[in-house]
């Protein structure tokens, strides 16, 4: 588990970049751990988001052999007007909200 | 009553009374001897020793249509909390008090706040038979002094003893018996003009 | 409307929102079991009793935080060895939903309270269509209460 101090420091570094709008982590269950959105909106992008992530890896797991390798880094979602970017890590997993 | 989506309707005892007065022990033997009647099974939060910690619960169905849904609480002065939750749309209640000489201040104490639980509701609204249980103790209270000191003149009331079953399926008939009698007589109102 | 319709139709939509959930039901406050739906119709369970103690301890939960003054209760979650039973306010019911170990909390935590809102407004409409009921039966009504006088006579 990545300690508070780290977490809110990658916080802090990925809100700075030019675009983003929002950062999430949450644990593997889905809850959130940290936020730089309220508190309402932060649990719903939660919940789907790695609702979705859980989706993605069974996909990742069935094709491993397709693929290559048989987990995944990161996941993107984009729209004409923005991206939402997923890092599914070990323990946790980062939300990144951004305008493009 | 409650109808649920089925159109059946629900109707809800409470067996009430301080710790250890056979309220359990009542409802055990209602669910093992009354027949004819189809019963769900029979669901108990207790502690090890088969003390109730929080509620026993059976449904006992009379008919296609006609559900008694049946509780017991758990007497213990601390979990008070826990019988005003169980008494929540209660339609009847059997108050089951403890024939021994040395249980009538908790036989009193547990009335009264089932008295001011319910408030005026009880005796009209609220169907209330007493079973003065424990009566084949050696030295049971005999029913009028009982009845005496509980304040209660013209209640429904049998000489219970749970154990050997002894008057415990009179009091159910008669509780069931009269919640259906209000039901069945109530005067019709202003559902007929709608 | 048939409420019945949509109360299933609320639950169902429950169990398919996620993965993991095994069972939901509805009960009002005082116990009695309003609908409920399972993900595998032979899952074996005393949905009665379930209901009876689902109703009792959110209700005793809400009875705890007013001693405690801590608000409002929004859900009641348990966590076994082997699933997880959540319990969530919903107007005049409970909304009971039982699930396998491995599920996503914050994505049930949602479509909980999502569906809450939903059946507390038809459970208000269900329930207030009772009054009626209450103070004058029908007369099948009536005729279902006598049968049941008499079973309890023969019993
Ligand atoms: N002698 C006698 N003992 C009884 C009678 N009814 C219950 N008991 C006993 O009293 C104890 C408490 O009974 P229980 O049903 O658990 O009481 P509850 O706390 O009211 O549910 C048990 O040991 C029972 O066997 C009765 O009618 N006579
Ligand atoms: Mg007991």
């Amino acid at each position: 588990m990545i300690g508070g101090k780290a977490l809110k420091d990658t916080l802090k570094r990925l809100e700075a970049h030019e675009g983003v709008r929002g950062v999430i982590i949450t644990n593997m269950e889905g809850l959130p751990i940290k936020s730089t959105l309220g508190a309402e909106k932060t649990e719903i992008i939660a919940a789907l988001i790695t609702s979705l992530i859980g989706k993605a890896k069974r996909v990742v797991d069935e094709l491993g052999e397709e693929l290559g390798a048989n987990f995944m880094n990161f996941l993107t979602i984009s729209t004409p007007e923005s991206e939402i970017l997923v890092a599914p890590e070990e323990d946790y997993i980062l939300i990144l909200l951004k305008s493009t | 009553m409650r109808k649920d989506t089925q159109g059946r309707m629900h109707f809800k005892i409470v067996f009430w009374g301080p710790s250890l007065s056979g309220k359990t022990t009542a409802l055990r033997w209602i669910y093992d001897n009354v027949e004819g009647l189809e019963k769900g099974s029979f669901t108990s939060v207790a502690d090890h020793t088969g003390r109730t910690l929080f509620f026993d619960y059976t449904p006992v169905q009379a008919t296609e249509q006609v559900v008694f849904e049946i509780y017991t609480v758990a007497g213990q002065k601390r979990h008070a909390g826990q019988r005003k939750v169980i008494l929540e749309g209660v339609d009847g209640v059997i108050f089951v008090a403890d024939s021994a000489p040395d249980q009538m201040d908790a036989n009193i104490e547990s009335l009264s706040e089932l008295r001011e639980l319910l408030g005026q509701r009880l005796g009209h609204e609220i169907i209330l038979i007493v079973m003065l249980n424990k009566q084949d103790l050696p030295n049971a209270m005999q029913k009028d002094v009982m009845l005496a000191k509980l304040g209660l003149g013209n209640v429904q009331c049998f000489t219970t003893c749970a154990i050997s079953g002894e008057n415990v399926k009179r009091s159910f008939r008669q509780i069931t018996r009269d919640i259906l009698m209000q039901h069945v007589y109530q005067a019709p109102a202003k559902a007929s003009a709608s | 409307m048939h409420p019945v319709k949509t109360f299933d139709e609320i639950l169902a939509d429950v169990i398919k929102s996620e993965g993991g959930i095994k069972k939901c039901i509805l009960v009002d406050r005082t116990g009695l079991t309003i609908a409920h739906v399972s993900k595998f119709s032979y899952y074996p369970l005393d949905v009665d009793g379930i209901g009876a103690i689902a109703s009792a301890v959110f209700c005793a939960s809400e009875e705890q935080g007013k001693n405690l003054d801590v608000g409002n209760l929004i859900i009641v979650t348990s966590e076994f060895d082997d699933g997880k039973i959540f319990a969530a306010g919903a107007g005049k019911g409970v909304l009971c939903v039982i699930t396998d170990k491995e599920v996503n909390l914050g994505m049930i935590r949602m479509v909980m309270k999502k569906a809450a809102t939903e059946l507390a407004k038809v459970l208000e409409e269900f329930l207030s269509e009772k009054p009626s009921v209450e103070t004058g039966k029908t007369d099948s009504d009536r005729e279902e209460l006598r049968a049941a006088l008499g079973e309890l006579e023969r019993g």
